[in-house]
């Protein structure tokens, strides 16, 4: 069976990974133990088992494990401090660039649970991105959202941020 | 529609207060189950307002008196509002439960997306719902706070509001009026002397008092920092460390200066358009600010400003000694003053001294020998309308000796060309003067630019054989296609004058030579 043949891989250099629709994952060690949640379980209560991840469906951990790789593939680069960063920024977004918005917040939620600081970093910036330049209306607009406000606590908003729309119409 | 035995006419006396009655009867129990019981029947009601008319015109007519009358109508009146009032609460309910259904993100992840975005998009969102509001008003959303804006919108209220939220979060605050994003600062661009009047190409006068009275103040006054002073020692300005002020026109010298002390971690201080004089501005500085890493101070006065004495040049020195950027532009600067400078900061590797008066240009000589000229990596001396084409002909040639080993950008446009050797107000404007040749074959790394008038017409690229140059200098594509290190001069009377379709060169280009060094 090939669940066997898996469990005995794993004790080498592979982890067997479950998610929540029961998909079963074979990610290289090396790249499981940089994510924080995966970690700990090594530390703590690794039994050799395939990790449940109860939070993380099998789509998104495949995207994941994408970004990891690739990730891992472009690290060394001849660029160093701050013009790194903007490169890795700037090569991330580009990774997300045609993904659809719901993927990215799964990606955001699923980097939060496993404790992957940089696709969680990157998922935000990219969220952050498709905010940004929105006006009220679009925002809500975009993301399904009402205006819950009262009356009151309407105008108190909208002199607090006038200054705000006013560039946005212009 | 229910019936549970009871008729609405046994109901009515004992259940509801009589309109009219001389005492209200006390309300038993039940009353609760009655009213949901009738507002379940009344809001199911088929809804016509003719009916509804009727129904109530009949009642009206039912009371004798006209005391009685006035009651009816008062009730309804309440009533309908009471209705519509729990009406809209329960829909803005609904809406906030739909709206945290809708968004995927737990506060702390929403929190950290809103921390990402600028401060004009964070108030768009914090505008959109409730739970967006709440968490846009978290401190990490505060901590670069960037309120510039292109014409005045912004008042003290606003920077108070947000400098408060963000707290000891607040790392960077940028205020004030900036020109659209179709012009920039920056050291290549030529200084526009007045970099702001009192009136505006827009025909808007930042002096407009119109803009005091009104119910809302779009104006930046003196008091517009003192949020970063706070009282109790938990001061916002303390850990702050960026402030770029720009044409913020009533502010004045006590409002910076007291800012200022607020701030002792600033490393980024950025002064344009601030009725604020240098002098005062350097003595604040060094007496708060002993971790500044750049400073940018451009006058508002063109040139008239000559407050800077030594002892302030060598107090600034003393006090600041991390400082690796200096620009002062605009200012009456003389040789000895800007050779202290210079000289002093022994990390200093960026210096403007654009659009400066008076300097000839006679300090670059004294910092070849010291240890400061192995530091610095660009100079900048736009427009300084006494620079002398000698001087920096010396200086030239004093990098060809090895003086400044890590000197890779002089800018020494002019927009009237250089000042003689005897008479400042004749004009230069010669290449020949310069070794170029000889600097692009020793120190290719140096990116010497030299922008000035044109009198004559001519033609003449020398080029160095070495073929993988890229430079993205936009000049290059005007002449013929050359992709090498070249050393070029070039006239642009001819080229630029006739050539209407220059692409995005500005009219100032019009009539200009280009020196260029390009690696």
């Amino acid at each position: 069976m090939s669940e066997k043949n898996v469990a005995s891989e794993s004790s080498a250099k592979n982890v067997v990974l479950r998610t929540s629709d029961e998909q079963e994952f074979v990610v290289e060690e090396r790249i499981a133990v940089q994510w924080g949640t995966i970690k700990r379980i090594f530390e703590d209560t690794f039994t050799g088992k395939p990790i449940p991840l109860p939070n993380v469906d099998g789509k998104t951990l495949a995207k994941v494990i994408e970004y990891c790789k690739k990730r891992a593939e472009t690290e060394p680069s001849s660029a160093e401090g701050e013009k790194r960063e903007k490169e890795l920024k700037r090569w991330d977004l580009e990774m997300f660039l045609d993904e659809p918005d719901d993927v990215i917040f799964n990606l955001a939620l699923a980097a939060n649970y496993l404790d992957i600081k940089d696709l969680l970093d990157a998922a935000c910036e990219k969220i952050a991105d498709t905010i940004k330049d929105f006006t009220v209306e679009d925002c809500r607009a975009f993301f399904g959202i009402e205006s819950d406000f009262t009356p009151r606590e309407e105008e108190e908003i909208r002199a607090e941020h006038r200054w705000a729309h006013d560039l946005s119409r212009n | 529609m229910v019936d549970d035995g009871h008729s609405m006419a046994n109901k009515r006396p004992c259940c509801f207060p009589i309109a009219g009655s001389p005492q209200p009867r006390s309300l038993p129990p039940s009353f609760q189950l009655d009213m949901d019981f009738l507002l379940e029947i009344f809001l199911e009601l088929p809804i016509s307002s003719l009916s509804l008319d009727l129904s109530f015109e009949k009642l009206l007519e039912s009371r004798a008196l006209d005391s009685d009358q006035n009651v009816l109508i008062d009730r309804a009146l309440l009533l309908g509002s009471l209705l519509l009032e729990a009406g809209k609460r329960c829909a803005r309910k609904i809406a906030s439960k739909r709206n945290s259904c809708v968004w995927a993100l737990p506060p702390d992840l929403t929190v950290k997306v809103f921390s990402i975005l600028d401060t004009r998009s964070l108030c768009n969102v914090a505008a959109t719902c409730r739970m967006f509001h709440r968490c846009a008003e978290d401190p990490l959303c505060y901590a670069d706070i960037d309120l510039r804006t292109i014409t005045p919108k912004v008042n003290n209220a606003i920077v108070s509001t947000m400098v408060q939220r963000a707290g000891q979060v607040l790392r960077s605050l940028k205020l004030g009026i900036v020109p659209g994003p179709s012009t920039s600062y920056g050291p290549s661009q030529p200084l526009v002397f007045p970099i702001h009047s009192s009136v505006d190409a827009s025909g808007f006068s930042w002096n407009d008092k119109r803009s005091r009275q009104g119910k809302y103040s779009s104006v930046l006054t003196r008091s517009c920092l003192n949020s970063l002073l706070g009282d109790n020692g938990s001061a916002a300005g303390l850990l702050l460390k960026r402030l770029h002020l720009h044409n913020i026109d009533r502010m004045d010298n006590p409002a910076l200066c007291a800012a200022l002390s607020a701030c002792p971690n600033l490393i980024d201080l950025e002064i344009v358009g601030l009725h604020v004089e240098l002098r005062q501005l350097l003595e604040s500085v060094s007496t708060n600010c002993h971790l500044l890493e750049r400073l940018f101070f451009e006058s508002s006065k063109a040139g008239r400003d000559d407050s800077l004495k030594s002892p302030a040049c060598v107090d600034f020195i003393n006090s600041c000694p991390y400082l690796t950027s200096l620009s002062l532009r605009g200012f009456k600067l003389h040789d000895y003053k800007a050779g202290i400078l210079v000289k002093g900061f022994c990390k200093l590797k960026d210096v403007d001294f654009s659009a400066s008066y008076s300097m000839t240009g006679a300090f670059l000589r004294n910092i070849g020998n010291s240890s400061s000229s192995n530091v610095l990596e660009v100079l900048i001396l736009r427009d300084c309308i006494h620079l002398k084409e000698v001087e920096v002909g010396r200086f030239l040639t004093a990098v060809l000796a090895g003086d400044f080993k890590f000197i890779r950008q002089i800018d020494i446009s002019n927009r009237e060309g250089l000042a003689s050797e005897d008479y400042w107000y004749e004009r230069c404007y010669n290449p020949s003067a310069f070794p170029l040749k000889q600097l692009s074959e020793e120190r290719p790394d140096v990116h010497l630019i030299a922008e000035f008038p044109s009198e004559v017409s001519f033609l003449e690229i020398e080029r160095m054989i070495d073929s993988d140059a890229n430079t993205d200098d936009s000049l290059q594509s005007q002449l013929s296609s050359h992709s090498s290190d070249s050393l070029f001069v070039s006239s642009t009377e001819s080229s630029y004058n006739n050539d209407q379709g220059s692409g995005d060169e500005d009219d100032r280009f019009a009539d200009h030579v280009i020196y260029e060094e390009i690696l």
